[in-house]
């Protein structure tokens, strides 16, 4: 059964077709997850409640676009309302671990390369951000949204947006490269 | 900076652009279950606005139905005052030939009075009228009537009074017939104006449904049976049926996962109300509610599944009170208590257990009847509108909620779980 009939028996909420569905783009929704999560259950939950979403929305993907680009809006749009929820609850909390300063000193313009760290390490690296530094870096990274997009959907400002993801990204440079300068002590050695 | 942001997002896009990661095995397996919840809660509110709208065609139907039939003319009947010119017509017939006897034997009688004769000297005698009590005819003395013609006159004159007699005797009662019809109509006419001024008294028959159900999805196993009202010494998780090979369900209770799910109660009911007041009614009736719940759990290696139905008898207490009126539409507010008991319930569950040793392990339903010991108590209030739709007829509409108090029975159900209950009553209330 190829893609485009596995999603009309979906629709038609065949349970064998979701299941085939599931299994094949489960591994990458769970990348995903794992990206805008800061634990694994956390991303199982997500995984969950977003292939929810996919099968009770399904009837409305029109065929437009991949399967998979409108998978992944699904559960970006799950991110961000779960974000304003917690929000709401006033749950999130910036965790401002070090000092302006100490962010400040690094420079927000110079070039961040990842080539020299595994794509674990660097996952890990993205799950210790706080809550609303990690969601505004892949929405801007990974999702290709824009600031004012993104101030929009958070409802945040644009402002906030921006400082956030370069707060970010300053932390996550700052520990790339201290992982980086470890490993090349430990190799001199 | 365009350019460096571009870089940065190119080197992460490029690092995490294939990246899969290895998902739970038991994903599908949750999904599953969480989709088969929602289309089951779907198809129980399908099922009760399907039945709702049953209830009240048919409601409505037979409402139109009983009241085509002959109507009770109660305020409206007429008293039949039996017409007494007839008897009065031949009581004056057989007063008239009455009359005609007594006049032929009075005449007679006259007639022998005026043949007394008086004793006259010797040599003649002189036939003299003596005159009785009656003006008798003057009799010329020149003429000598025959005693047949005066007869005739002096029968003539008597039917003649008679006569006048029965023409005032029948004036006499006909008008005491129109005084009597017009007393008997105005009579009529206070009757129904009093019956009217008299306390409304009206039946009705309705259907209540909820309008939230209750689910709940916790990690700890559950059951329908009250953990604290359980059979004392034992612990709830051996409510789960463990089957001998399958690890224990407690010691991996990070992996369980267990819904509840209680459906929307519905009921339906006669209810009578009183008018006691201007715009002021009890109510009181009987009303039927049946309750559905199930429980899953699920964990590795066991899957337990239970299902209950309880049937409440309830008298509902109320009071009504009709708040405002625009053109034919009325507005009223109501509160209440009702007291409810199960008159039957059941249980039915079944355990399905997997295990590295088996493919998998059907257990058959097994079924029994549950009771609750205590009454169940609950307070409503709420708002509605009554529409007159034909006749005495009319229909309604109730919105409101109420609140169940703990009644510490053995079995959950939503009344337990769910202290508010949000609710819509319909129905057809008769006028008497």
């Amino acid at each position: 059964m190829d893609e485009s009939q596995l999603i009309i028996a979906c629709k038609k909420q065949n349970r064998n077709a979701q299941k085939a569905l599931y299994e094949q783009y489960a591994s990458k929704m769970m990348g995903v997850c794992l990206r805008y999560c800061k634990n694994d259950e956390a991303a199982r939950d997500l995984l969950h409640d977003g292939f929810i979403q996919v099968f009770t929305q399904i009837s409305s993907y029109s065929g437009k676009g991949s399967f998979e680009g409108w998978l992944r809006r699904i559960f970006v749009n799950l991110v961000l309302e779960n974000y304003r929820q917690e929000k709401k609850k006033k749950k999130i909390m910036e965790d401002f671990g070090i000092s302006e300063s100490e962010i400040m000193c690094e420079s927000a313009d110079s070039i961040f390369d990842v080539e020299d760290i595994s794509r674990e390490r660097l996952l890990e690296l993205i799950q210790e951000l706080p809550n609303g530094y990690r969601t505004v870096f892949n929405l801007f990274i990974f999702e290709d949204m824009s600031h004012k997009e993104i101030a929009t959907r958070l409802g945040i400002n644009e402002a906030a947006s921006r400082s956030q993801y370069s707060r970010a990204k300053a932390l996550l440079q700052r520990k790339v490269q201290s992982i980086l300068q470890r490993n090349k002590a430990l190799w001199e050695k | 900076m365009k350019e460096i942001n571009n870089h940065t997002k190119k080197q992460f896009q490029s690092k995490f652009n294939d990246f899969r990661a290895p998902f739970p095995e038991d994903g599908w397996d949750r999904i599953e279950a969480s989709l088969n919840a929602a289309s089951k809660t779907k198809v129980l509110r399908r099922r009760w606005f399907v039945g709702a709208a049953a209830a009240v065609a048919a409601l409505i139907g037979g409402g139109i139905l009983f009241m085509q039939q002959p109507a009770l003319q109660i305020d409206k009947e007429v008293t039949e005052v039996k017409p007494t010119s007839t008897e009065s017509t031949e009581e004056i017939q057989t007063n008239e030939n009455q009359s005609a006897t007594f006049a032929q034997s009075k005449t007679n009688e006259n007639v022998q009075n005026a043949r007394t004769f008086v004793k006259q000297p010797k040599g003649t005698i002189q036939p003299i009228v003596i005159s009785t009590e009656k003006p008798l005819p003057t009799f010329s003395e020149n003429k000598k009537e025959s005693v047949e013609e005066i007869e005739r006159r002096e029968k003539e004159l008597v039917i003649s009074e008679i006569k006048k007699e029965d023409i005032k005797e029948k004036d006499r009662l006909i008008r005491e017939f129109a005084e009597s019809g017009q007393k008997n109509y105005f009579a009529m006419e206070q009757e129904s104006v009093k019956s009217s001024k008299q306390n409304k008294t009206l039946l009705a028959l309705g259907g209540r449904g909820g309008l939230t159900a209750f689910q709940k999805t916790v990690n700890a196993p559950m059951s329908l049976r009250s953990a604290s009202l359980a059979n004392e010494g034992q612990s709830e998780k051996k409510e789960l049926y463990t089957l001998s090979g399958v690890r224990d369900v407690s010691s991996n209770i990070g992996d369980n996962i267990s819904e509840m799910e209680h459906a929307q109660p519905v009921s339906v009911g006669v209810t009578v109300s009183k008018e006691i007041f201007d715009n002021l009614y009890i109510e009181t009736g009987l009303m039927y509610t049946y309750l559905y719940s199930s429980v899953k759990n699920r964990n590795i290696g066991l899957e337990n599944k239970e299902n209950q139905e309880i049937h409440y008898l309830g008298v509902p207490f109320n009071v009504n009170y009709n708040i405002f009126s625009f053109h034919r539409l009325n507005v009223y507010a109501a509160m209440g208590v009702m007291l409810e008991k199960d008159i039957y319930g059941t249980r039915k569950y079944r355990s399905l257990a997997v295990n590295e040793y088996s493919e998998g392990v059907n257990s058959a339903w097994e079924s029994e009847e549950i009771k609750q010991k205590n009454l169940q108590l609950s307070v409503n209030a709420g708002l509605g509108i009554s529409l007159p739709v034909y006749k005495n007829l009319n229909l309604y509409g109730k919105i409101g909620g109420a609140y169940y108090f703990d009644a510490k029975n053995e079995y959950k159900t939503i009344y337990s779980d769910r202290k508010v209950l949000l609710d819509l009553n319909v129905g057809l209330r008769v006028e008497f």
